[in-house]
């Protein structure tokens, strides 16, 4: 009995926080009891087992993730509303650079379709019945006579003011059409050609967008413009059939189209012609003049010392009298 | 007088540096402690980061009248206790046995013995004895086991383990007992001789 109540206390006693009165008791027990203190040594050895057990050494990321963890716990936490919206000063900046990014855009899309609108050819008085007989029966009727109108100088077109145009409507078909002369490469454009053909392509995209195609477009004619013009339309076609000078396309690959421009200039007004437009693009120059026709092939020739020039599908004895040509002064791919 | 007084101090002033010198010092021992009671070295390195996060954020409310350390260790005793309480439901819900015999009330351990297959080395028979004391200490019942844990193996004071535990001084003596005559049985069990 006396035993197992010493051994009860054999813990105490190893960690040595006994009475001093207990301690003797145990003390004095432990020297006349063999198994109390064969039970003592087990004990120590077990604690001492327990004291040898080996440390775990932390990973080596231990440290750094614990101190990423409180460095994120340290940072004030954003509130919801602050996560949903941002503060002024960083909206504002943002709306602001938006703006303008989307402005550029539609600058540089503009830019980058706009020489397509002007190469398109207008269509010609052949032409325009062809089309309109063509869409009798379409709604359109009305408006594809309406194009084929020539347009008076009043209704001139104004490049600058020409508003970028929708995506259907860019390309435009270059046509050759036949008049009872014989057959002719795209007619030279004047202005009021320009204006026809301009005010096709709006209403098309119009039409494709769904609006009234007789709204009036900026740089078209208003609508009772054009009503008023579609009368003494027919009469003017022919009589410009008849003046219709012969209209040649050349391209002129050069290294510096504004020298290249100003020789070429230089050349016309050598050989009696004279300039009638100039539009200016990125790397690229168009001159519309008009020239003797019995002139065109030295003009060609000296055109050649300007750059590489590229014909297309001129017919010199088909051409007569005054014609016109349009010469594209067109910086060489590759060249900056 | 503690002796982190002063980094604790800077801690509260939002001093990282002071607190990671914290971490560096005490990472070691607060590992000891969740993966003696843990049982394993995977969780237990996740109860030591849970422990030092929640230090931190409770650090500013830490008034000092026990020594930092003692805070400390308070804490990752804690997690481990609540983390053993989520395996041991988690084993109840998936029926599967914790694999770890238990020294009941009653004071009986079940274990399964080791084998008596002899070591290759001396290296690996040390480890092998590590293991075979770990299992001894695993297979007491937790409440045996976190008091021969902060005495035997980390050596803590009765009173330290009594405030860490929040558990009367004497009933720290008891327990204390009862768990070093069930690992002298289970040690003499499963290695032969102590």
């Amino acid at each position: 009995m006396e035993c197992m109540k010493i051994q009860e206390k054999l813990s105490e006693y190893i960690d040595d926080i006994l009475s001093p009165q207990e301690k003797v008791t145990m003390d004095e027990h432990l020297k006349s009891c063999g198994e109390c203190a064969t039970a003592l040594a087990d004990l120590k050895k077990t604690v001492e087992r327990m004291k040898n057990l080996e440390s775990p050494e932390p990973p080596a990321w231990m440290t750094q993730k614990i101190m990423a963890r409180v460095r994120a716990e340290a940072q004030p936490s954003k509130g919801l509303f602050q996560r949903l919206f941002l503060p002024l000063y960083i909206k504002l900046p943002v709306g602001a650079i938006a703006t303008v990014a989307i402005a550029l855009t539609t600058l540089y899309i503009f830019r980058t379709i706009e020489p397509e609108i002007k190469l398109a050819k207008a269509p010609t008085e052949e032409a325009t019945p062809q089309i309109s007989s063509r869409e009798d029966h379409s709604p359109q009727k009305g408006i594809e006579a309406e194009k084929a109108l020539p347009i008076s100088p009043e209704g001139r077109f104004d490049e600058k003011k020409l508003m970028p145009p929708k995506p259907a409507e860019q390309p435009v078909p270059s046509r050759r059409f036949k008049f009872a002369e014989g057959e002719v490469s795209a007619p030279k454009a004047p202005e009021p050609m320009k204006q026809a053909e301009l005010s096709q392509e709006q209403r098309a995209a119009a039409l494709a967008s769904g609006k009234d195609v007789s709204a009036p477009s900026v740089g078209a004619l208003t609508k009772e413009e054009a009503k008023s013009e579609a009368a003494p339309a027919a009469p003017k076609l022919k009589a410009m059939a008849e003046e219709r000078k012969e209209s040649i396309g050349v391209t002129v690959h050069v290294k510096d189209v504004g020298s290249a421009q100003k020789e070429t200039e230089r050349h016309i007004s050598e050989l009696g012609g004279k300039v009638v437009k100039k539009e200016s693009y990125e790397n690229k120059y168009v001159l519309t003049a008009e020239i003797d026709s019995g002139k065109l092939k030295g003009f060609l020739e000296r055109l050649k010392s300007v750059g590489r020039v590229e014909e297309k599908d001129i017919d010199f004895e088909g051409a007569k009298g005054e014609v016109g040509i349009r010469i594209e002064i067109a910086k060489k791919l590759g060249q900056q | 007088m503690d002796e982190d007084d002063e980094a604790v101090s800077r801690c509260k002033q939002g001093d990282l540096n002071a607190y990671e010198e914290l971490v560096d010092k005490y990472q070691k021992k607060m590992l000891n402690i969740s993966y003696r009671m843990v049982g394993s070295y995977e969780d237990a390195c996740e109860i030591v980061q849970d422990a030092f996060v929640s230090a931190y954020k409770g650090i500013r409310g830490f008034e000092g009248k026990s020594r930092f350390s003692t805070w400390l260790y308070t804490i990752v005793v804690n997690l481990s206790r609540n983390r053993l309480k989520q395996l041991r439901t988690r084993s109840h819900h998936e029926g599967l046995s914790m694999d770890e015999p238990v020294l009941r009330e009653d004071g009986i351990l079940h274990l399964e013995v080791a084998s008596d297959d002899p070591p290759v080395d001396e290296r690996l028979e040390q480890k092998e004895l590590q293991r075979k004391v770990q299992d001894c200490v695993r297979a007491l019942d937790e409440e045996y086991r976190e008091v021969v844990v902060l005495r035997d193996i980390n050596g803590f004071s009765y009173g330290e383990i009594r405030d860490m535990l929040r558990i009367p001084e004497g009933t720290v003596k008891s327990r204390l007992s009862r768990a070093r005559e069930a690992l002298k049985d289970c040690l003499k069990k499963v290695l032969g001789e102590l």
